[in-house]
């Protein structure tokens, strides 16, 4: 060798050992990430309603279409998509490159198998179901093309291509597993691929080494730099951050505000917050019966309560005061909403003094020999609600929490033994105010529904009727936001803090995306920061 | 050998009055097994029928008591609502954890109630005897939890000399403290009555006359009858231990048995209860036959009073 | 009087139980005079700064919401004192009822109760008592009720032994054959023996009572928001234990001293009055 050589042997046996020492990282670039939750049962999108399930499926499964937080929609499984101008049918035209883990291919067989078997109630879609809309069938057009046929016009089909709960799943592991079995090792065509779930404890994910239709927002659409992925579930938030802290996780979810603050003004690991579009966390009123039936009462208790100080003092400046039956993340939302109840202690008590009720001896007020006193049991956020009690003593009101058990608030609920409750949904599009404040929901025993404050409008009803059904966007965004100011001047729900999710990570690792929806996160863009 | 049997054939009747209060009492507390588990999803009705009928909650009342008696004497506990997992395996999944804890408090409180029994009952009404029986008193009046988030505040954070989150060896100090600290109060207490009672017996009055240095006299013969009040005392207390330890397991976020029971109540799980009841009593009754038999071998005035 | 006060004199000479009275009166004072000595409103979430240390205005220090811990603690001696109190009551009664009939009555029944005495005490009271929360409903009432059910087997046992001894006396026996009535015997004879097991089996299980109270209100079953007992607000200080340790330690303290007061006395009064007293 000579001595001119050295050097470039030198340099290229450099770069080899770092290649070597690249390849040997991500080779064996291991990510646990702590779930809130431990009580997982399926891990089928056709199925799943829970947002924890859903972070696992995210990872194993690929959408049609990939939406990003901010809505912008990107190709995935599908190259392309065109809807019918009476919004009655989908065409799209599919990737022919793309192979499921157990090795059998994607096609348009494929992506009926998975729309036909949601609807069918033996599968037992909680979720799917719904985001499916009026769906009819489907017509395969060639092995790489299909028509998705609905029964009323679905301006929504395209939108809802991109819910994680639309994955396309292998109709061949699924017929091979049956349903419960597919629950529990199920098989997709995502960026990971399933190994082990040991219930309570923790799920295996592992790279899957075929990937290379990464939709189209992401640069390098090969495999991914994460050959490992563990999902460990840790119900206690102190004990995540204490794991993350010790370096036996990577990511942390729902992390403590405090902890939030702390984390990220250390040098050694980096917060996100996200906003979860759908409905804020709020309170329902119940206008069947007792004091509430009155809108000065239900008004006044709006007024008393002082949220931005509320979402500061509780969320440390994470989370934010809400106004409004949806997020200000969802698509739809109406900004009108804003400037309802501004917090006003002195027209909450005059409201009050209006409505006949007078201040007791201890500072309650009283009409005709009754306090007013309201009953709230409840399940979520049991400092949420000591604030809330705190404001409206202020007024005068007293509001009786009840920290209870699911069953209790079950009871409660059906029999219709209550004043108020408290609801928040994770949703992507503004048709989530169905869920809470349509007539058809509204429980009776036997019915579990969530139209809590037995609130029956029927020009409301028709009004998110038409918006399901709308034609443009524009006239959608126009009826949700008529029924946003509807419920607004009803004055029958109270809309108190946005909902977030938390999460601190390791500053070693950098590629965490959130997924639509602002609450799972996909890692399969994950590799180490340098 | 007659008497450890007749034992055993005792816990029959026993098992049989605890399934059937609680049976009895799964069907009086409120809540349906069927909405708890599909926990506020929209779910339509038929769906809820479809489970009710899966579990067989549509049977009457006195069928599926005799099945679940029938059952239960088999050994099939069947499968939780919540997780529709076999009951015997879950059971065996977080037992672990539960006799990790209990193993680890069991140590805590014999070595700690030991040695301060020891020394306060062999000089009693000295400043030692005060201290110790103080600080033993201390321990059965300290609230658990109070206890246990103390030193995770102490020794976790602020000092950092334990890990709070880990579940190995290292993971398991600072609950066993918690959780034998209260027993080592009562089993201190017991020791030291015993050790100065002991001390009195006349025989040991002999043996020091005899010269026996006072160490042999305390080890040799006072410690073997003193110790059999305590030993009932630890048994009954670590048999309880061994159902889980509801509050500590909260406290440090651990798995356990405590913590499934507690769960399975509010979710009206009732195999998962039956199971776990099963287990409890099971163990409490097995520890207490443990603890008599080992009174034959310790005190063989007791082995001659049971042949006879 | 005479006797009452030689009893009390002989009680307070020892150290221990002297500290225990002083500290229970001042914890009963406290609890009782709250509203007179705590210089805020519990309930009141303006009362300081969120989440700030022991100063001087606030001396045990501001909770999340903004509330006074030294009012709340005040405050919260009513709840956890009094119900402590209710649930040994209601177990001396519970408990020495089916004691002393199943002690009387002998035979199958006994042998029936009996059993399911022991498998009751082999299950956490803990547990017990979460059963009866879930049958009954959360909040502070029911609690008690829990409480003092699980409370009641190891009272029942007791009172059962002490039964069977009194049943063999021979003035019992006597008075059987001189034509007195069982109910009669019972009262007139039974209850002056068993009273002092009594008293010092309530003293010494007061302690527990009042734990088991925290514990169940710490486990989110028992006082409701914003009722201040010590349980509760342990379990309101558990999340901020990083940011905010004096949550947790002054109500935590409040309780150890209450129980620990009680448990020193309960000592003193079984060695004064328990002739079956293991202490010396």
């Amino acid at each position: 060798m000579t001595p001119r050589a050295l050097p470039l042997v030198v340099a290229i046996a450099t770069t080899c050992i770092a290649c070597a020492e690249a390849r040997a990282q991500s080779a064996d670039l291991t990510v646990v990430w702590a779930d809130d939750s431990n009580s997982d049962v399926t891990f089928d999108p056709r199925v799943t309603q829970s947002r924890h399930e859903e972070q696992v499926i995210i990872q194993l499964f690929d959408q049609l279409i990939y939406g990003d937080p901010t809505g912008k929609l990107y190709p995935s499984l599908a190259t392309a998509w065109q809807a019918a101008p009476d919004n009655r049918s989908v065409t799209l035209k599919l990737r022919d490159d793309v192979t499921f883990h157990d090795g059998s291919k994607f096609d348009a067989d494929a992506v009926k198998f998975t729309f036909d078997t949601i609807v069918d109630p033996a599968t037992g879609s909680q979720g799917a179901v719904d985001i499916l809309g009026p769906y009819l069938s489907s017509d395969i057009i060639g092995p790489y093309e299909i028509r998705i046929n609905y029964k009323r016009p679905f301006p929504n089909a395209i939108d809802s291509f991109t819910d994680d709960r639309l994955s396309i799943v292998s109709p061949a592991a699924v017929k091979k597993l049956g349903n419960t079995g597919f629950a529990q090792a199920p098989v997709g065509s995502g960026p990971f691929r399933f190994v082990s779930w040991d219930k309570g404890d923790k799920v295996t994910l592992e790279r899957n080494p075929d990937y290379k239709w990464a939709p189209g927002v992401f640069q390098d659409k090969g495999p991914s730099k994460v050959a490992r992925y563990i999902q460990r579930y840790i119900p206690n938030a102190a004990t995540r951050v204490a794991a993350l802290e010790a370096g036996e996780i990577q990511f942390s979810e729902l992390t403590p505000p405090l902890d939030m603050r702390r984390l990220g003004q250390s040098k050694n690991f980096k917060t996100m917050v996200g906003v979860a579009p759908g409905v804020p966390l709020s309170l329902m009123l119940n206008v069947s019966h007792g004091p509430l039936q009155d809108i000065k009462v239900r008004q006044a208790f709006i007024y008393a309560i002082d949220r931005p100080r509320l979402a500061q003092n509780l969320f440390f400046g994470l989370a934010k005061a809400s106004w409004g039956p949806l997020a200000p993340t969802t698509p739809g939302y109406w900004k009108g909403v804003e400037d309802y109840y501004k917090f006003n202690r002195a027209t909450a008590m005059q409201l009050l003094d209006e409505a006949g009720w007078k201040p007791g001896p201890d500072g309650i007020r009283e009409k005709d020999g009754k306090t007013l006193q309201l009953y709230y049991p409840t399940l979520l956020e049991p400092d949420t609600s000591v604030a809330v009690q705190a404001d409206l003593k202020r007024v005068g009101i007293d509001l009786k929490v009840e920290d209870v058990t699911k069953a209790r608030q079950d009871e409660a609920i059906l029999s219709n033994g209550y004043d108020v409750g408290a609801i928040r949904w994770v949703y992507n599009d503004a048709a989530v105010l169905q869920i809470p404040f349509t007539t058809a929901n509204i429980p009776a025993p036997g019915k579990f529904k969530f139209n809590w404050m037995r609130w029956s409008d029927p020009k409301l009803d028709d009004v998110i009727a038409a918006a399901g059904a709308a034609a443009s966007q524009t006239d959608r965004d126009k009826l949700y936001a008529d029924a946003q100011k509807m419920i607004m001047d009803a004055a029958v729900f109270v809309p108190v803090h946005d909902q977030i999710q938390t999460i601190a990570y390791t500053a070693k690792l950098t590629g965490i995306a959130f997924a639509r929806g602002n609450w799972q996160a996909r890692l399969y863009d994950v590799r180490p920061a340098d | 050998m007659r008497y450890a049997l007749r034992r055993i054939v005792g816990i029959v009747p026993v098992l049989f009055c605890t399934w059937t209060i609680v049976f009895a009492v799964m069907q009086i507390i409120p809540g349906d097994p069927v909405n708890l588990m599909l926990a506020g999803v929209p779910a339509s009705e038929t769906v809820r029928a479809n489970e009710r009928h899966r579990l067989g909650l549509d049977r009457p009342l006195g069928e599926r008591y005799v099945t679940f008696l029938w059952r239960a004497a088999q050994g099939d506990f069947g499968d939780s609502y919540r997780s529709r997992q076999p009951v015997t395996r879950l059971i065996a999944e977080q037992a672990g954890a539960t006799l990790q804890l209990a193993a680890g408090g069991l140590v805590v409180a014999v070595v700690l109630g030991l040695g301060l029994g020891l020394i306060a009952g062999l000089k009693p009404n000295s400043w030692r005897d005060t201290l110790c029986m103080t600080i033993a008193l201390a321990g059965v009046s300290m609230p658990s939890f109070w206890i246990g988030m103390l030193l995770i505040y102490v020794f976790g954070m602020t000092l950092a000399w334990v890990p709070i989150a880990s579940s190995g060896v290292m993971g398991l100090i600072l609950p066993s403290i918690t959780v034998g600290l209260f027993i080592a109060g009562g089993f201190a207490r017991l020791v030291r009555a015993s050790i100065i009672d002991a001390m009195a017996q006349d025989y040991v009055r002999t043996a020091s006359a005899k010269g026996l240095t006072r160490s042999r006299v305390v080890l040799k013969h006072a410690l073997r009858n003193a110790i059999i009040p305590p030993i009932t005392l630890l048994g009954i207390q670590i048999a309880v231990l061994i159902g889980g330890a509801v509050v500590t397991e909260n406290v440090f976020a651990r798995p356990g048995l405590g913590t499934m029971l507690v769960d399975a109540v509010l979710n009206k799980d009732l195999p998962l209860v039956q199971g776990l009841v099963v287990y409890t009593t099971a163990a409490y009754v097995i520890i207490n036959l443990i603890v008599d038999l080992l009174y034959g071998v310790i005190d063989p005035r007791v082995r001659a009073e049971r042949l006879a | 009087m005479k006797r009452a006060w030689a009893f009390l004199r002989r009680f307070a000479s020892h150290p221990g139980a002297l500290a225990g009275l002083i500290i229970l009166l001042i914890l009963l004072g406290a609890a009782i005079f709250a509203p007179s000595l705590a210089p805020f409103d519990p309930a009141d979430n303006d009362a300081g700064p969120q989440l700030s240390a022991p100063d001087a205005t606030y001396w045990f220090g501001v909770d999340l919401h903004g509330r006074d811990i030294f009012s709340r603690v005040l405050w919260g001696g009513r709840y956890s004192l009094a119900v402590g109190v209710a649930t040994i009551c209601l177990a001396l009664v519970f408990g020495s009822g089916v004691g002393i009939f199943l002690g009387f009555i002998g035979g199958k029944i006994d042998a029936i109760g009996s059993r399911a005495i022991d498998v009751l005490l082999g299950f956490p009271a803990v547990v017990l008592a979460i059963l009866v929360v879930v049958v009954l409903g959360v909040g502070l009432i029911n609690v008690a009720i829990a409480v003092a059910l699980a409370q009641v087997p190891r009272f029942a046992r007791v009172v059962r032994s002490d039964v069977l001894v009194v049943k063999q006396l021979p003035f019992i026996e006597a008075a059987h054959s001189l034509g007195a009535g069982s109910a009669r015997i019972m009262l007139r004879h039974l209850l002056p023996n068993i009273v002092p097991t009594l008293v010092v089996l309530g003293t010494l299980n007061l302690g527990e009572a009042i734990l088991q109270t925290a514990t169940l209100s710490f486990l989110g079953l028992g006082a409701q928001p914003p009722t201040s007992e010590w349980g509760a607000m342990l379990n309101d200080g558990r999340d901020y234990m990083r940011y905010a340790p004096w949550m947790m330690l002054f109500p935590g303290l409040a309780l150890f001293l209450a129980s620990m007061s009680v448990n020193l006395i309960g000592d003193r009064l079984s060695q004064l009055l328990d002739p079956r007293s293991l202490r010396r």
